[in-house]
């Protein structure tokens, strides 16, 4: 069953992470999956303590100039929602470097005409943190994984990998698996420092 | 017994429509009347209640009719412009309105809007949330690609969040990050009682 697994992560599917709830895999399948080797050569399978970095956008219109709106658009516990169905893009921080990121993220953001997208950075977290993200389960028993991490390189992009659910969820662990996302990928942080860096611009230069 | 007013046996004129009215002028008038309580946040909440619970009394004494279940119209009816009354849900409200206007594919070709349903549950979660409790930390915005609505605040110690979906259905997590507790709930926007954990665990932030 594992072996369905890369098939469907490397897919273009707008709903690939109901397709893996549909196969409903064992942990240790998920396990088992995520050690494929990868399609290309040289890419190993993501490990543990590898970090992984997630761009963050302002999506917003260039309309709309109110920074708190562009905000709650661009990085919220909402913001991580590719995770629940074409999976969450993020980027291997051991492939590349961050001038990189930067520069892939700068670039990318200009890439769509009508809408104006602004980069803003990442956030990261480690492997092993996704990894632990688990179901909600009755007294002392262990909840199943929820999400899972896939080597997924692109043609411009070896460093490319995906987080994927991996379940059925329902409301409540929807909410619970996006205060997860806010924290390991320590959001807050990330906010506070984007409207540090705001503040700093706006302060006039003597 | 009361006399049936004329215009509620007029068949056009709806139960529902009556009750929201009468409610949003005596709403009005408990919303000031607890305004004025000093340091009573913790009884605010059961008070509504009890004020709700004599107002489905009287009305049902008034009208001879069934009970109306209480909609986030009857319950927060309100006049343009009293959504706001509290510092700490301006930026959220802002948000909401400007949620009013994005349409599919706001970001990227996946992304949905939310719906009226929805966005009118956040906005009656504020009202309601701003008649109950007087002050706590500023409310974030945020909405996921599904379209689905949602307030959160994050202290560092501690984290709530709430979001919103069809049916006036809630989702709700709360987090403290010092003590390691975490809670999972549903509520719903008709069921006061349901609410009650949410308003505790804002004002506890």
């Amino acid at each position: 069953m594992p072996h369905r697994v890369r098939p469907i992560v490397t897919s273009d599917h707008k709903d690939k992470c109901k397709e893996l709830a549909a196969l409903g895999l064992s942990d240790e399948d998920i396990e088992t999956a995520e050690a494929l080797p990868t399609e290309s050569d040289g890419i190993e399978p993501v490990a543990g303590p590898e970090s992984l970095a997630r761009l963050i956008e302002d999506p917003t219109q260039v309309d709309l100039e109110d920074p708190d709106i562009r905000m709650s658009l661009a990085c919220t516990p909402a913001a991580f929602g590719d995770a629940f169905n074409k999976g969450l893009s993020v980027r291997r921080v051991g492939m590349t470097t961050r001038a990189e990121i930067d520069e892939f993220g700068t670039k990318r953001a200009m890439r769509e005409g009508p809408r104006k997208r602004t980069y803003l950075g990442f956030v990261t977290c480690e492997a092993s943190e996704l990894r632990k993200a688990r179901t909600e389960a009755d007294g002392d028993d262990v909840g199943l994984r929820t999400l899972s991490v896939y080597a997924t390189p692109l043609d411009d992009a070896d460093s490319h990998a995906d987080v994927c659910v991996h379940r059925k969820l329902n409301k409540l662990d929807k909410e619970d698996l996006k205060s997860f996302f806010w924290e390991v990928f320590q959001g807050q942080k990330f906010v506070a420092g984007v409207i540090k860096d705001r503040d700093a611009a706006n302060q006039p230069t003597a | 017994m009361y006399a049936l007013p004329q215009v509620i046996r007029e068949p056009e004129v709806s139960t529902a429509e009556v009750s929201a009215r009468f409610k949003k002028v005596l709403k009005a008038g408990l919303k000031h009347s607890f305004l004025g309580f000093r340091d009573a946040g913790q009884y605010r909440a059961p008070a509504v209640e009890t004020a709700e619970s004599s107002l489905d009394s009287l009305m049902q004494a008034l009208f001879e009719v069934r009970v109306v279940a209480p909609t986030i119209e009857t319950a927060c009816a309100l006049s343009e412009g009293e959504l706001v009354s509290r510092e700490y849900c301006v930026r959220a409200s802002a948000a909401l309105d400007h949620y009013r206007t994005l349409v599919d594919g706001w970001d990227g070709e996946d992304a949905l809007a939310p719906t009226d349903e929805r966005l009118n549950a956040a906005s009656a979660f504020l009202y309601m949330l701003c008649s109950i409790v007087e002050s706590c930390p500023d409310v974030s915005p945020m909405l996921d690609e599904e379209g689905i609505p949602g307030l959160f605040w994050d202290t560092g110690r501690a984290y709530f969040s709430v979001s919103f979906y069809d049916d006036h259905e809630l989702a709700c997590v709360y987090r403290n990050r010092e003590t390691g507790q975490k809670k999972l709930f549903e509520a719903n926007l008709h069921q006061p009682a349901d609410l009650e954990q949410a308003w505790a665990f804002i004002e506890s932030l």
